[in-house]
């Protein structure tokens, strides 16, 4: 279901912050989203950003946990702000873990952090080996990277030193408490000891700042560029993207379409009714009755909303506006690897303006929704500017002779805009 | 717009609360509603035991596929001939008992050019039954709609017809008393939420009645799904823990 694809994964930090508030929160995918780590929170524009995707939870329970324990804005300190971010993400973390919702880390998202952290040490980053080991307490990953800390030499040997010690601080900490969990002032102080220590070690300058480039807007353990060799593997071995994997949902659909005089009605033969319609039924099967039939028919319209073909919402609210019941009219559009087809009008019924938002910005699965259009009854439309593209939104060769077979044996017919889609659709229906 | 909310002359909240929907439901002068906000908010609970209910409650809930033949009656077959069976309107108007129409705005073309002579003023609302008996509302008759959209895609015509229309956002008081003062006041919170994350009343409802049994991560499951339910079940797990099995 649509509403479950995406929106099922949204966060409730309404429930755990400490006031309630009548604004809700801003909820955004960092699937979406170029932002440096997979989660983000802003406690004073009530903003947080989080994969919406079935590997979101473990994020989406560490950014709750900042609302309802960290303060709005942490407190400005001598050194390094990174270092209070840090021993703040491993404090929640093992709060998360003392209350019996730990943060757990599904594989893929392990692999792509104990890569980030090759990548500080390959770097000789020591800074950045600390944050992200020291950020990774309490989590799953936690063994798994102090693990490979002992293997990476003195500076693996210091950062070792420094999670333990932050750890070991944690836990007393956590003792005198009464819930179990360490309090935000008890954090502020271990992370200056860490400072002193990370000075001594000439890590951070007079200042206290330190020179390495992790980031740490929040969860410094998933920090770290995505650039490298991924657009390679996008491309098939020929080099030519193949279509990437697409799902079709059905938009909530509660307005009733405008139905067009004379399409699709029809009436059924019933043994029940009011209205006697054919009494020559009645020695056979005594269904003499008439009963209106929900329309059936109409065209199908597929409507390209990549980021190329600037499509607003409202155009589309309009052409749903001039659609008769009867047509069937679906969108689609895609991220870099996958995309969706939303059907947004049915029979009699259309979704509402607010969902009618395009999934993505890229192509990638014109294929698939072609081929979808194809198993639709006819007239079929395809609203688009002709680009198609594979994973990677790479035009190739194989995507566009197989779109241009698609269209030519479901007799699909091409249209550039959405008004002469829109006219189309009701010629053809009245004809 | 409600017709409601125009009136207000002074500068108070023009929303319209539960005391007036009952007010209106009690009133002898007003015999169409049409009563529409969010889904679970006791909507319909309200049209079935508030007000005027002493003369009966006929219920309907109306989809694309409901003829109008169903409300207002129909021949059956009986041994070699056919009788006739009133349907919840016709018998409605003539007990002068109140009529409950859920989602109206599902309904189709023609059940609302059946509603049309129906709710009517009544002088004059009347309908001639197949039977070529026609039959006006007897006093006391009332129609109340409930449904999650405004009116604004009924026909005009129709939209006129109704004597007052109410838009209500709140779950009512009464449902809310019900959950336990813990769950309370965290589905006060989630009700002010957009549509994508609203938990409804009902939601609630069924999660304070699951809890004991199955405890709360398997009741968030059952009652909002894998994935609102894992999300669901981590926020009420901050406040709530301590009480899982
Ligand atoms: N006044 C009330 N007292 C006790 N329980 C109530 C009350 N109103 C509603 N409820 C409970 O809340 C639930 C939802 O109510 P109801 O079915 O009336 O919602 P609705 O607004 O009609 O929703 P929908 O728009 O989805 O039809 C019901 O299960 C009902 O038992
Ligand atoms: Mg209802
Ligand atoms: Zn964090």
């Amino acid at each position: 279901m649509y509403q479950k694809r995406k929106q099922g994964f949204k966060p409730f930090p309404e429930l755990v912050e400490p006031f309630s508030s009548e604004e809700p929160w801003k909820i955004e995918d960092t699937n979406t989203l170029q932002l440096p780590s997979n989660g983000a929170v802003d406690h004073r524009r009530r903003w947080m950003a989080v994969p919406l995707d079935p590997s979101g939870r473990p994020v989406s329970r560490h950014e709750l946990a900042h609302v309802a324990w960290s303060p709005p804005h942490l407190p400005r300190v001598r050194f390094d702000a990174r270092v209070l971010a840090v021993v703040e993400d491993a404090r929640i973390n093992r709060g998360l873990d003392v209350i019996g919702i730990p943060v757990y880390l599904d594989q893929e998202m392990c692999a792509h952090v104990r890569l980030l952290a090759a990548r500080d040490a390959k770097r000789n980053d020591t800074f950045a080996m600390v944050a992200r080991a020291t950020a990774s307490i309490g989590t799953n990953l936690e063994s798994d990277l102090t693990g490979s800390l002992g293997g990476e030499g003195c500076a693996g040997q210091f950062a070792l030193e420094c999670v333990v010690e932050v750890r070991a601080a944690l836990e007393r900490a956590e003792a005198r408490s009464a819930e179990g969990i360490a309090p935000f002032k008890s954090g502020v102080r271990i992370a200056r000891t860490l400072a002193r220590k990370l000075q001594a070690e000439g890590l951070l300058d007079s200042r206290g700042r330190a020179k390495s480039s992790i980031e740490t807007g929040c969860c410094a353990l998933g920090h770290g560029e995505d650039e490298g060799d991924e657009g390679a593997c996008d491309r098939g071995a020929a080099g030519a993207a193949h279509p990437g994997e697409m799902e079709i949902v059905r938009a909530p659909m509660p307005v009733r379409l405008r139905s067009l005089r004379g399409a699709g009605r029809s009436f059924r033969a019933a043994t029940e009714g009011s209205v006697v319609r054919s009494l020559t039924r009645w020695p056979t099967d005594k269904a003499i009755f008439r009963r209106r039939r929900s329309g059936h028919g109409g065209a199908s319209v597929l409507v390209d909303t990549s980021g190329s073909m600037s499509i607003e919402v409202s155009d589309l609210d309009r052409l749903l506006l001039a659609t008769p019941a009867g047509a069937r009219v679906a969108i689609y559009s895609a991220t870099r690897r996958s995309g969706e087809l939303r059907i947004i009008a049915h029979r009699n019924r259309r979704a509402l303006a607010a969902d009618l938002e395009p999934y993505g910005r890229a192509n990638v699965v014109d294929v698939p929704a072609l081929e979808w259009l194809a198993k639709q009854p006819g007239p079929r439309l395809w609203v688009s500017d002709g680009k198609v593209t594979g994973i990677g939104d790479q035009p190739s060769e194989p995507v566009t002779a197989r779109v241009a077979e698609i269209c030519r044996s479901a007799r699909i017919e091409r249209v550039a805009t959405l008004e002469v889609a829109a006219d189309r659709a009701k010629a053809r229906q009245r004809s | 717009m409600s017709k409601k909310s125009k009136k207000n002359t002074d500068n108070r909240s023009s929303r319209v609360d539960w005391v007036l929907v009952e007010r209106v439901l009690s009133s002898e002068l007003i015999r169409s509603v049409y009563l529409y906000g969010p889904p679970g908010i006791g909507k319909s609970y309200c049209a079935y035991y508030k007000g005027r209910i002493g003369q009966g409650v006929y219920a309907c809930t109306l989809t694309e596929e409901t003829p109008a033949a169903e409300l207002r009656g129909c021949w059956f077959p009986s041994g070699d001939g056919f009788v006739w069976h009133n349907g919840p309107i016709a018998c409605a108007m003539l007990e002068g008992a109140r009529v409950v129409l859920n989602e109206l705005s599902h309904a189709s073309d023609d059940v609302l050019a059946f509603l049309f002579p129906i709710i009517e003023s009544p002088e004059t609302a009347r309908i001639t039954l197949p039977t070529n008996e026609t039959i006006s509302p007897a006093p006391g008759f009332s129609v109340i709609v409930t449904d999650n959209l405004p009116p604004d895609d009924l026909p005009p015509a129709l939209q006129d017809r109704f004597e007052t229309v109410l838009e209500v956002t709140e779950p009512h008081p009464e449902a809310v008393e019900r959950l336990s003062p813990d769950l309370r006041k965290l589905a006060l919170r989630s009700f002010a939420l957009e549509n994508d994350r609203r938990v409804s009343l009902r939601g609630w409802l069924m999660l304070e009645r699951l809890r004991p049994e199955f405890g709360l991560e398997d009741s968030c499951l059952v009652v909002f799904g894998a994935e609102r339910g894992s999300q669901i079940h981590d926020a009420l797990h901050f406040q709530l823990r301590g009480e899982e099995a």
